[in-house]
């Protein structure tokens, strides 16, 4: 017996070794190269096994509650720093003395920016995926009320007599105001799209909204983004100063002298074939000034350089003396130093000719950028300190908060405020906001991606040029939704982010196994969708997305004729993904298409994802079947009504991602108060 | 369970762990510390070299232990990133060429790369294992020239990557992952040598510095840890050495710095400190020495090494660095095309040749070969032009007007990689300009196909364009 | 009995009436045949060269000026704009006051009256269409929006966002008339009423599918105490309670397109030109005379039986406790007992301003009037009356309504 026992021991140990040694090992590399159809990937059962699984035990171990810092707000007395943790749904209190965190407040879904009131007792945090304001009393340490907000709520300013909240909600592009007396939203003007911050001119008259996505242009036309200005006394929209072939304007700062308003921007060559990256071919970085003593007179210029690029430019601050500029660079973990004198001369003594070619010159910043400051990973917000002596920036994947001295333009040291360890997905995280991976940091996957989600653009990415366009999409909850890519080509995300996206998009050094790893973990697991605003939590739908659902589910035409089983929305298009993961031609197929077939896309949250097609060719719902279906390829619609349409477009727009993840449900609940 | 099922347990584990151990390619670790450098009979000059001589100093010894021992000659050293390995150029014998040359630093071992039938000088080592060196070749037909050159460590399937008539030498690898290499241009006329850069695969060779004040590069460029390229600059062909200058990484073409000029600088090497080796030979000197040099107060700190027998020159450092990015190959070698377009062949830098301003509008774009004419190609409305030309081959660019004058060019001398797609904002524009997010007309349709003619053809378009004037 | 009299001359009348509504029906079927798909490129190619100045747009439907008695004012000392002055077209279509702003649209364009110059928006500014038939200003943010025969443009600040049938939940591109009601657009169009939630971007249509309407078609909407009124071509006035959710619709009781049988029974007419809701008074235009509901009776007003100076009536616009009402022959307004009328001569540009109170009237000469007899809308500036007609847009200034100047009957 005690022999047998021996005997069966090392049999299954010398098995083992076999199997593992020798043509088990063949077995399993073929498996693994079947699952991911990538490069050869290296022997890794935790690749697919543990890392990117969504949910479930072995998801619960290897997740972590990190806090991702945001933006910030320093005390009327300075000696508190008040931080949003973005992902840690908390408002921190740190002490700026001592760098300890006093304390922290649960706030709502994905706090995004703080502000305080005048008197420095009451602190408004915009929760964005709660689609609310709470309003913080900090003697009490206590949320006391809430403000319903559009979709999205982010950057807020107060009033200068305190009366008014004013707040940029990104997902429905519009800007509410909250009388602060009454906690009533008195009003709720259209922005540009996907507002995000707001700044109140030192003047107090005016207030500047940032827009980070371009407004709808003409197909295949230069993207156009706004800046959306309201006056504070009527609270009516005085100007939308539009920058040409900018985008992801996140942030938005004034002189003291009221002379210049400065946003940083992102300057995407989307109309451009993707022929190189050399040159600035792909993504430009810069900054839009608006003149405001010369008509809003707009001037942009780079802040990258010929080698060197800045990649994913976040938030603007001023010194008080009104002498430096500091833009946080997010993808590139940088701060920039502006001198705005120089910035000034540049204006006056150039021709409106000179100003337009400095606007695409990577040598202008020579003339006007002072000191780049390396920080930690993907620097976000940034405050001063009130004598402006310090610069606060947001560490927000390393959970730190740097601290530069605004003389010496040197980093002093970071506040760490206790997130956990590096986990896989967090490395992702870090690796997905990070430039460090394109041929001269010219872009990190956010930047075509800001919130893992679209820029709206379409993009010249076939290997002729002029061909194949592309409209970026989604990473929202795509890991049940492969194959991946317009044309379906991409079975796995590890052969998407593989060889083929450095020889064809990073144009550098292709990701190692562990870097890989990391980013498909990262994309297939911590991307959410956020609420969808048009969805009844309980899945309850209004009457017109009633009918609309009974049209999407229609087997017959108006006229009684049975629709063909092709032709259904159902049919290509099922819950609870809503797409079938093939690919079909559905006569939407253009000139400049090589591709016959795309891929069937998930519809859920597809309201939030215009323009529509795989070229974004349509850019509305209704323009799908409007425009684009002219013999019923892409589901049988030309015998509906309007009505009919309408309430087809009403169902589209509630369909989200509640059956698919246990996990988001709190998101819906949220989205309910709105 | 018994202990003794636990020893048989642990054996096994242990036996599996031996063979794992042995198994592993055992490797020497680098020799820290030590300078290697090249010594030259004085007044030879880089390219006969005769009897030169690679040597090496260490902390505990700066007596030069000859490394090149049992060579006629050897020169041109370069360190691999983990500090274990030089390349060389050496030759047996006087009458034998220039070779390329592998050592293993410890133990002295050299093993020749490849054999060849010409002089092949200056490798380095690609970030992928490959070797890069010049060869020399015929740039044209009553030309040489240096022509770089790429193979596999094992010295097989060798690849040419530049194709202008240029001598192309001194490359040193970025740490992008890009070349960087002097090239001088040899036809129609020698022109100044310049700083270029380019993919290991030969595509998107783009100008990466250029003196304007008649100096030109006489060194290989080294990068800093700071973010600059240190190299040797001269204005005087007839002397050797010159000046040490700098220029930034990020914006090459306007941040020149001299570093110094007290002496005649022949090369330098930065050290893990930040300072560097530099190879001078001061004014009243006989020999080039080996000094630190210090970039922050431009001043050499402490002499090294000096032989007044021998000049010592192309030193050192041998400690392990980061190692370049590995650029992706996009080419397709089966394709023996490559695409260019021009966003706007009118936006140039160059001066318009005609003195109207309404004539000086190109309207057509000239493909150019060595040999002549390819071929020529309306431009679209905004001055846009896609075309696909004959892969590997030299070409330059001129616009024309209406009436057939030529308006700008030619351009400088380029060549497409197989399968390489490549950008132009216009035809020599300003290269710091990045291009407008506006769509070229010349995308709406496809490429156009402008080869290299035969004989025959060529003749016929060269008495066309004599027509033309 | 009196009706009877007329029945012989109406029908005539009312067959060419007929005729031109036809006409009317197909000249914007056209106009949606005609959209251009560029149309919904929701852009303003000029949007950096915005409007800039901050108004407070007055929104006079619904406003009780004032609580003292109300005189309804006499408009004098007209002047008139027309494309040598800078519009786009002499053929104005409506008038609307924004503050110290007059917007005007026009058969070729949008037309913008500020510091003393007109500026025009066309197509060519992001403006979806050309024909501008109605204009209103959000109470809330001060947007204006613009019905035209194309769809619907929202301007705001130099940006032009356009609402098509091809790009939107809107049901019909002919849309006769915009009316902001909160934070909800409702619109006329041809294709029935339709409602933009302006905050979530949610459309709803009222059509004859859905609401009590015999024919989509609608030409006017106006809102007060709650409710939604929609005037419906053949469908009379239909009445919608935004609370409730609910219809009512006010149809002619007796049914008779070619007369009106009984006197003050309901809604003149199912063919409803226009409504206009004030101070808790609906009032109705038709082709073919005027009705008045408070909530509790009708009263009808016809050219024979009162001071209305044409039973064709193009437009009503209510201010205060009055209405203005503008007809193929001039402009009559009305306050429940006195009827002030503007016309023009025909060779001239002065004209006549009658007063009529029960059966005294009073005509006076005046030196200057509106520029033409067809007019098509008016809005209300303070003490200044704007009028659009088929021939330029004239304003006119309000006599100061004291015993001397108040005319005596």
């Amino acid at each position: 017996m005690k022999k047998r026992k021996k005997i069966f021991l090392i049999a299954s140990i010398l098995l083992l070794i076999g199997f593992v040694g020798f043509h088990g090992r063949k077995i399993a590399t073929d498996h693994v190269q079947y699952m991911t159809a990538g490069e050869p990937h290296t022997l890794n059962c935790f690749s697919c096994h543990a890392y990117i699984v969504r949910n479930g035990p072995i998801a619960k171990m290897v997740k972590e509650q990190y806090l991702s810092p945001m933006n910030m707000a320093v005390s009327s007395d300075g000696s508190i720093l008040y931080v949003t943790a973005q992902e840690g749904n908390k408002l921190l209190a740190v002490n700026t003395t001592n760098h300890q965190i006093e304390y922290s407040i649960n706030v709502g879904e994905r706090p995004h920016t703080v502000v305080l009131s005048k008197n420095g007792k009451t602190a408004y945090v915009s929760n964005q995926w709660s689609y609310n304001i709470f309003i913080i009393d900090l003697d009490k340490r206590q949320v006391t009320d809430t403000l319903i907000t559009g979709t999205g709520p982010a950057g807020m300013a107060i009033s200068e007599n305190n009366d008014y909240l004013y707040v940029a909600n990104t997902y429905s592009s519009d800007i509410s105001i909250f009388d602060l007396n009454s906690k009533q939203e008195i009003r709720r003007l259209s922005a540009g799209k996907d507002p995000c911050g707001v700044t109140i001119s030192p003047d107090g008259n005016s207030v500047f909204v940032s827009n980070r996505l371009s407004n709808k242009v003409p197909f295949r036309s230069t993207p156009k983004s706004e800046i959306t200005i309201f006056g504070t006394k009527y609270q009516r929209v005085t100007h939308r100063d539009i920058f040409p072939s900018a985008t992801i304007q996140e942030n938005t700062a004034i002189t003291p002298s009221g002379d210049l308003a400065i946003v940083p921007q992102v300057r995407p060559k989307n109309l451009i074939p993707t022929a190189q990256v050399e040159q600035g071919w792909m993504m430009n970085h810069g900054i839009g000034i608006i003149d405001l003593k010369n008509d809003h007179k707009k001037i942009q210029l780079l802040t990258d350089e010929p080698n060197a690029f800045y990649a994913d430019p976040y938030d603007i601050v001023i010194s008080p003396d009104g002498k430096k500029a500091f833009i946080s660079h997010s993808g590139a973990d940088v701060i920039t130093v502006l001198d705005i004198d120089a910035i000034r001369n540049i204006i006056t003594t150039s021709t409106d000719e000179q100003l337009e070619m400095y606007s695409n010159h990577l040598g202008i910043s020579s003339q006007f950028v002072i000191a780049r400051i390396h920080t930690g990973a993907n620097p976000k917000g940034l405050v001063l300190s009130l004598d402006g002596k310090i610069l606060y920036v947001a560490e927000r994947l390393d959970d730190k908060i740097a601290i530069i001295d605004t003389k010496t333009l040197k980093k002093l040291e970071s506040i760490d405020l206790g997130g956990p360890g590096m986990t896989v997905s967090r490395f992702g995280q870090q690796l997905f906001h990070s430039s460090g991976h394109t041929f001269q940091g010219q872009y990190s996957c956010l930047t075509c991606h800001p919130d893992s989600h679209q820029d709206g653009l379409t993009w010249d990415m076939g290997p002729d040029s002029g061909r194949d366009l592309a409209n970026t999409q989604t990473l929202l909850e795509i890991d049940q939704t492969s194959p991946f890519k317009w044309n379906g080509k991409n079975v796995s995300v590890f052969m998407q982010d593989g060889m083929r996206f450095s020889k064809f998009l990073t144009r550098t050094e292709v990701f190692n196994q562990k870097e890989l790893d990391a980013l498909v973990s990262y994309i297939l697991t911590e991307l959410d969708l956020p609420p969808n605003p048009y969805r009844d939590p309980s899945g309850k739908l209004t009457n017109a997305q009633q009918r609309g659902k009974i049209i999407y589910e229609r087997t017959e035409t108006n006229c009684g004729r049975v629709i063909p089983v092709m032709d259904r929305c159902v049919t290509c298009h099922p819950a609870p993904l809503y797409t079938d993961r093939r690919q079909d031609d559905v006569g939407t197929r253009k000139a400049a298409d090589d591709d016959e077939v795309f891929d069937t896309p998930s519809l859920n949250n597809t309201f939030d994802s215009p323009p529509y097609l795989h070229d974004g060719s349509a850019f509305s719902l209704e323009e799908i079947w409007t425009k684009f279906n002219d013999h019923d390829e892409h589901g049988y619609a030309n015998d509906m009504t309007k009505d009919q349409l309408n309430d087809l477009v009403e169902y589209l727009k509630s369909l989200g991602s509640s059956e698919l993840y246990t996990d988001t449900e709190h998101k819906t609940t949220e989205a309910s108060s709105h | 369970m018994k202990r003794k099922n636990i020893i048989y347990i642990m054996g096994i584990v242990l036996a599996v762990v031996l063979i794992g151990l042995f198994s592993l390619k055992s490797d020497t670790e680098p020799v820290n510390g030590m300078i290697i450098f090249t010594q030259v009979f004085p007044g030879t000059t880089d390219y006969d070299a005769d009897k030169a001589r690679i040597v090496a100093i260490t902390p505990e010894n700066d007596k030069p232990e000859i490394l090149s021992e049992g060579f006629y000659a050897a020169r041109s050293p370069v360190l691999s990133s983990d500090a274990r390995y030089i390349l060389f150029a050496g030759k047996k014998t006087m009458d034998e060429p220039w070779q390329i040359w592998k050592m293993n630093i410890s133990s002295n071992e050299t093993e020749k790369v490849f054999k060849c039938k010409v002089d092949c000088t200056d490798p380095a080592f690609l970030p992928d294992g490959q070797i890069l060196y010049s060869k020399m070749v015929n740039v044209t037909e009553d030309a040489k020239g240096f022509a770089l050159f790429t193979c596999n460590s094992d010295g097989e399937e060798h690849k040419q990557i530049t194709f202008h008539p240029h001598d192309d030498l001194l490359s040193t690898i970025m740490q992008d992952g890009r070349i960087l290499f002097i090239s001088k241009q040899q036809h129609p006329s020698a022109s100044t040598p310049q700083l270029m850069a380019m993919r290991p695969n030969g595509s998107k060779i783009r100008l990466f510095y250029l003196n304007q004040n008649n100096s030109w590069p006489i060194s290989r460029g080294k990068e800093t840890k700071d973010g600059k390229m240190v190299f040797i600059e001269s204005s005087n062909a007839n002397e050797p050495g010159g000046s040490l200058v700098s220029i930034s990484l990020t914006r090459p073409l306007h941040s020149h710095e001299l570093l110094n000029n007290d002496a005649r600088y022949h090369s330098v090497y930065p050290l893990k400190s930040g300072k560097m080796i530099v190879s001078c030979k001061e004014n009243n000197a006989k020999t080039f020495e080996l000094w630190e040099f210090d970039p922050e107060s431009k001043k050499r700190e402490k002499l090294i090494f000096s032989d007044p027998d021998y000049w010592s020159v192309e030193p050192i450092a041998v400690y392990a660095r980061q190692r370049p990015k590995k650029l992706p190959d996009e080419l397709n070698y089966k394709d023996m095309t490559g695409r260019v377009l021009c966003l706007d062949a009118n936006n140039s830098n160059m001066p318009s040749l005609n003195r109207a301003e309404e004539a000086s509008k190109g309207t057509a774009i000239q493909v150019m070969g060595i040999d002549g004419i390819w071929g020529e190609v309306p431009l679209e409305e905004d001055g846009s032009f896609l075309l696909r030309v004959t892969a590997n081959k030299a070409l330059q660019f001129r616009t024309v007007n209406e009436a057939g004058e030529v308006v700008r060019g030619p351009s400088a001398w380029i060549w497409l990689s197989p399968h390489e797609r490549r950008g132009c904002v216009g035809c020599h524009e300003d290269p710091e300009m990045t291009p407008k997010n506006v769509e070229p007309m010349a995308v709406k349709n496809l490429p156009v196909e402008v080869m290299a003619p035969d004989t025959q053809e060529m003749e016929k378009m060269n008495k066309k364009s004599e027509k033309k004037g | 009995m009196k009706n009877m009299k007329n029945l012989l001359p109406n029908i005539s009348a009312k067959l060419t009436v007929s005729l031109f509504l036809i006409g009317g029906m197909i000249f914007g079927l056209s106009w949606i045949m005609k959209s251009s798909t560029d149309k919904n490129v929701e852009e303003s190619n000029k949007a950096n060269t915005a409007v800039n100045v901050e108004t407070e747009s007055v929104k006079t439907d619904g406003e009780d000026k004032s609580k003292e008695a109300y005189v309804m004012p006499v408009y004098d000392n007209w002047e008139t704009f027309t494309t040598k002055d800078g519009l786009p077209s002499d053929k104005a279509f409506c008038v609307r006051v924004d503050g110290d702003r007059v917007w005007v649209g026009t058969k070729a364009g949008l037309a913008l009256y500020e510091n003393n110059t007109w500026r025009t928006f066309t197509e060519e500014d992001g403006l979806v269409h050309h024909g501008v038939l109605g204009i209103d200003i959000s109470p809330v943010t001060g947007d204006v929006w613009v019905a035209t025969l194309g769809g619907l443009s929202k301007y705001s600040a130099g940006k032009f966002d356009n609402y098509t049938q091809f790009n939107s939940g809107m049901l019909n591109d002919v849309i006769y008339q915009v009316t902001c009601v909160g934070k909800d657009v409702w619109m006329a169009t041809g294709g029935g009423a339709g409602k933009l939630d302006t905050y979530t971007g949610e459309w709803e249509i009222f059509n004859e599918q859905n609401a009590p309407m015999h024919e989509p078609w609608t030409y006017g909407v106006t809102a007060g105490d709650g409710k939604v009124y929609i005037a419906a071509w053949g469908g009379g006035v239909i009445e919608y309670n935004s609370s409730t959710k609910s219809y009512r619709d006010y149809v002619d009781p007796d049914g008779q397109m070619e007369l009106d049988v009984f006197p003050d029974d309901g809604v003149v007419h199912d063919i409803t030109s226009g409504v206009s809701f004030a101070d808790h008074i609906l009032w109705v235009a038709t082709y073919f005379g005027l009705s008045r509901y408070d909530g509790l009776h009708w009263n009808g007003y016809f050219d024979h039986d009162s001071g209305l100076i044409s039973n064709f009536i193009n437009f009503v616009h209510a201010n205060g406790p009055a209405a203005w009402m503008c007809t193929d022959k001039g402009m009559s307004s009305f306050d429940g007992k006195r009827w002030i009328t503007y016309t023009k001569n025909e060779n001239s540009a002065g004209g006549e301003v009658i007063i009529t109170e029960g059966d005294k009237v009073i005509k006076e000469k005046v030196a200057t009037s509106i520029s033409h007899n067809f007019v098509l809308g008016v809005d209300f500036q303070d003490d200044v009356i704007w009028v659009a007609t088929s021939k330029g847009v004239s304003r006119g200034v309000a006599r100061k309504t004291n015993s001397s100047t108040k005319p005596q009957l």
